[in-house]
């Protein structure tokens, strides 16, 4: 049987991703150990202080932990928003919330400048959010949102929203509505059956998920930069600023290489997690 | 399901009608705010124009060219080598398989930024060692784009490949089908929906881009996203809304025609599975 040799047919798609990814990888694995003299020349010589730089100074060190917090906040905060609609998407299975999740899923195909700009008009000091609540009375002063945290929040639950409704409303699909039917006929009340029985089916998928978008928002760019003003610094939001503004490759790309290993540990920590998670009875 | 009908259905209604108001909530003030004859922010707007939506200056026509350019270009490259890939590595040896799937994958694994930086780097390296200008240049942000798209192309494709088992394949194979017809006839047909979702979200990808772009782009290859970022973090400029509703309206279009052609919920699902 005259088949096209399979490996032939792979040659296009790893030569140009030998050339274009693995290469430079190494390129850029070695940028981060030579030292930055200025003006973007770096010495020849091998040095860890790059590495030594961004683990010690406060600056640098400030700036993972804002990451982490940040991450953190929206993973949790995104979480227990998106989690209720999943769960009435995947039990309600008719053409209205299938259209719901179609709607839904929408907003996650536009440009994500775009999006961003939507919520610095929306959440501006004379936005229309801000004048809202001062009319209805619930602040008395207009909230400071873009150019602080909890804009960028905002902007980055928007963000991971829709995926994550998607995700979810996957892994409920999964589990048996039958154990909520035994559980309520049993007697439970609907609150209770859904601490009891749902939320502890959904644990080890929740983790995985969640550390999945953990390791999608660590990496965020233009969200910080539009919603966070320069008042919130991530590590993605330094890098851009020490190669492109201080031409410091070396220490860009050290940190490039944090941010990479932090990314890197979560996705190896969820998928370790979903593959004991395979291999339970289901 | 009774647990989730009960006597309240109202709640859960109003929960994600809650919900889908958040997520386009961001798209009013763009289009109310694009309308304001100020050339500052003012919401709600006191004088009204549709002069933002005529005679967009040359910048963004320019760049806006240029991303759906290179959107275009480096979709149908990576649509054609992913292809190839997902295809060999349906066919090829099984105990290779789940290794070079995650090998193809791995541009999936490095933070979009990272690539960014790795790349630009590179493209320095490059024009000064061999006199290549691939910095700041079509070539370069499409080669960049291509890359970042392939493991999609790869997943979805393989996805779709996988349903089939080989089986129609084999089948034209003891029919006497020759290498390149099974190839044309059978499994591009087979693989089709596959290349049409990761292909969508290809373009989708690289038509937005900014982590890749903002390091490769620079200013003498300006795209579109930077441009309008730019514009919002150094020097406002109400052109930015118009062009953003522009691009909504545009977006929105094309899921809609996806959603009928292949459903959202599948192209999501073929683009989001690792694996």
């Amino acid at each position: 049987m005259a088949r096209v040799a399979w490996y032939w047919l792979l040659s296009p798609a790893a030569i140009l991703l030998l050339l274009f990814f693995a290469v430079p990888i190494v390129l850029f694995g070695l940028a981060s150990a030579h030292p930055d003299l200025g003006s973007g020349v770096q010495g020849s010589a091998l040095t860890i202080g790059n590495y030594l730089a961004v683990l010690t100074r406060p600056m640098y060190l400030r700036s993972f932990w804002t990451t982490a917090v940040l991450s953190g906040s929206v993973t949790l905060l995104a979480t227990a928003i998106a989690f209720p609609a999943a769960y009435i998407i995947a039990r309600q299975d008719n053409a209205l919330t299938r259209t719901f999740l179609i709607i839904m899923l929408a907003p996650n195909f536009v440009t994500p400048v775009v999006r961003s700009i939507g919520w610095v008009l929306s959440l501006g000091m004379e936005g229309p959010i801000n004048r809202l609540l001062v009319a209805l009375g619930w602040v008395d002063q207009p909230l400071r949102m873009v150019s602080s945290l909890s804009g960028v929040v905002i902007g980055e639950i928007h963000y991971v929203l829709p995926l994550l409704i998607f995700i979810l409303v996957g892994v409920i699909r999964r589990i048996d509505p039958i154990l909520e039917e035994a559980a309520a006929s049993l007697g439970a009340p609907r609150w209770r059956v859904f601490m009891r029985v749902v939320l502890p089916l959904c644990v080890r998928p929740l983790v995985t998920t969640s550390l999945m978008i953990f390791s999608l928002t660590v990496s965020i760019y233009t969200t910080v930069v539009l919603l966070g003003g320069g008042q919130v610094l991530t590590i993605p939001v330094l890098i851009a600023q020490e190669v492109l503004s201080r031409a410091r490759y070396g220490i860009g790309s050290a940190l490039a290489v944090l941010l990479w290993v932090m990314v890197w540990l979560i996705a190896t920590a969820s998928s370790r997690w979903s593959a004991a998670e395979r291999g339970q009875p289901a | 399901m009774k647990a989730a009908q009960g006597n309240r259905p109202g709640v859960a209604a109003l929960y994600l009608v809650a919900l889908a108001v958040f997520l386009y909530l961001p798209f009013v003030p763009i289009g109310v705010v694009s309308l304001s004859a100020e050339r500052y922010v003012r919401f709600p707007p006191e004088h009204w124009t549709l002069q933002w939506y005529q005679a967009i200056p040359a910048r963004y026509v320019t760049s806006l060219l240029r991303s759906l350019l290179v959107a275009a270009v480096s979709t149908g490259l990576a649509a054609t080598v992913g292809t190839f890939a997902a295809i060999a590595i349906h066919n090829g040896p099984g105990r290779l398989r789940r290794w070079l799937l995650a090998a193809l994958q791995t541009p999936l694994q490095v933070p979009a930024l990272v690539v960014g930086v790795m790349l630009l780097q590179f493209y320095a390296v490059l024009g000064r060692g061999l006199g290549l200008p691939l910095a700041e240049s079509f070539l370069g942000l499409t080669a960049a784009h291509t890359v970042i798209g392939i493991p999609y192309l790869v997943a979805s494709v393989f996805a779709v490949l996988q349903r089939d088992d080989r089986s129609l394949q084999e089948a034209a194979a003891s029919l006497g089908a020759s290498g390149w017809s099974i190839l044309r006839r059978v499994t591009l047909p087979l693989a089709q929906p596959g290349i049409m979702a990761g292909a969508f979200y290809a373009f989708i990808l690289s038509f937005g881009n900014v982590p890749v772009s903002l390091f490769v782009a620079g200013s003498r290859y300006e795209m579109l996203p930077i441009v309008m970022l730019h514009a919002m973090e150094f020097d406002y400029d109400p052109y930015v809304l118009s062009v953003s509703t522009y691009t909504v309206v545009l977006s929105l279009i094309l899921v809609y025609i996806m959603d009928r052609l292949i459903g959202l919920d599948s192209l999501v699902k073929a683009t989001s599975a690792r694996q």
